[in-house]
């Protein structure tokens, strides 16, 4: 077991009190997963998605005490970084520099994921989903980005022929559909 | 019913509530939907499922991490921002000294060549807020905050690195130049870099392209003469 993939508990714990090493082993262990979400941004080029995942460790290590519980350190980071990006891209549009202005000052501010999704949920409900999508374009699309993982935003439309946009657009209803059943289960487990 | 700011709440707080909600988003409702997608609480856990569908292998990005250890590390010199002082450090740094490619480096005082044929030069910035020309030696007091000059033979974006005396070069920013001649300048005026935390050899980069290039093309820039990039420096000594 490399250094990067000890208990992300003790290291987060361990980065609070500003050890390097963990800072180090956390930037090791989630930067895939950070790069990963942000090739989902079609529109976004190289040097913008660098950018962006150098903002959001910086955020994510200078308000870790903020972050009332260790576990849900993924989904905040990811959370952080979905948020740079939709700033990054609004600023650039310049469709809304208000709200993009809006959104980079409050990105730490980050509401608490509700303790009943800080459990475990079985992979398979999102597998399941996949499934269920009817043959087509979305499907195509989501079993590619997600499932297989290999190729970006950008080259799955290329792939498809078709713009990037689309790609993001596809990706981001399937999210959709996540977080309803997610909502869901959630829901069912608490009534 | 849909759910809205308040329902979204009372669902999460009390539990009576939840189950004729659950019951009404199990028949579909595009209204809830939207809602739903676009409250900011389950985003996080919703990459964290779908991003775990294909377990990934974690190489360090050594690059990746010098640069965000630059960043988190309090001792590091800071870009510091100069508003509405472009005039008075165009008229300082003017006359200033401006080597270019191929000129000898003897020159005293701040020295600046380029691989494209960039020039950079810099000018030190006063307590009253006016700019001064650096002194012949180069030599510049701890704490000095520093404002640069730039002629560029490109139009696009920059990065500028700091590089102490047996270090590499650490990046300080991401700007944009001109063709031609102007301050280095950021978002929100003039860019400068305070030299609060340093002492000895200090050497300042500036890395510049017509297209986006990343910082490991950057790095390979101040590395090796014939890259396409334009490269320009600034040399200085931090008293102690």
């Amino acid at each position: 077991m490399t250094e990067g993939m000890k208990d992300p508990g003790g290291q987060i714990e361990a980065a609070r009190r500003g050890e390097e090493s963990a800072y180090r082993a956390l930037y090791q262990r989630y930067r895939p997963g950070v790069v990963r979400l942000l090739e989902a941004f079609g529109t976004l080029d190289f040097d913008e998605r660098e950018d962006i995942v150098q903002d959001t460790f910086a955020r994510a290590f200078k308000s870790l005490s903020s972050l009332s519980t260790p576990s849900s350190f993924e989904a905040w980071l990811y959370t952080i970084a979905r948020n740079r990006a939709k700033s990054a891209l609004a600023k650039r549009s310049n469709e809304d520099r208000t709200m993009a202005e809006f959104t980079s000052a409050a990105v730490l501010e980050v509401p608490p994921v509700p303790e009943s999704l800080q459990l475990e949920v079985d992979l398979s409900v999102v597998r399941d989903l996949v499934a269920r999508l009817p043959s087509g374009p979305e499907k195509d699309t989501v079993t590619l980005f997600y499932v297989e993982g290999q190729l970006s935003a950008r080259e799955i439309a290329e792939k498809l022929g078709v713009g990037k946009s689309a790609i993001t657009m596809r990706l981001e209803r399937f999210r959709a559909r996540v977080k309803r059943e997610l909502m869901l289960r959630v829901l069912a487990g608490r009534v | 019913m849909h759910l809205d700011d308040a329902t979204w709440q009372r669902v999460w707080s009390d539990p009576t509530t939840a189950r004729p909600m659950l019951e009404h988003l199990a028949e579909g409702c595009d209204v809830c939907d939207a809602f739903i997608a676009g409250r900011p609480e389950l985003d996080g856990e919703v990459d964290r499922l779908l991003l775990s569908l294909t377990p990934r292998p974690t190489p360090l990005d050594e690059l990746g991490w010098r640069r965000l250890r630059a960043r988190l590390s309090p001792r590091r010199s800071r870009p510091a921002l100069f508003l509405a002082l472009a005039a008075s450090l165009a008229a300082v740094v003017g006359a200033g000294f401006v080597l270019r490619r191929g000129a000898a480096l003897t020159e005293p005082g701040v020295k600046g060549d380029g691989r494209a044929l960039m020039t950079v030069v810099a000018a030190r910035q006063l307590p009253t807020g006016a700019f001064e020309q650096l002194s012949a030696s180069g030599r510049v007091p701890r704490g000095a905050t520093l404002a640069f000059r730039v002629t560029s033979p490109v139009d696009g974006p920059a990065r500028v690195f700091l590089q102490r005396a047996k270090e590499p070069p650490e990046e300080l920013a991401q700007l944009r130049v001109r063709a031609g001649v102007g301050q280095l300048e950021q978002e929100n005026g003039l860019f400068g870099v305070n030299l609060e935390d340093e002492q000895g050899p200090v050497t300042v980069w500036v890395v510049a392209h017509a297209t986006p290039f990343d910082v490991g093309k950057a790095l390979e820039a101040i590395a090796s003469p014939g890259s396409p990039l334009a490269v320009g420096r600034v040399e200085v000594f931090v008293e102690p």
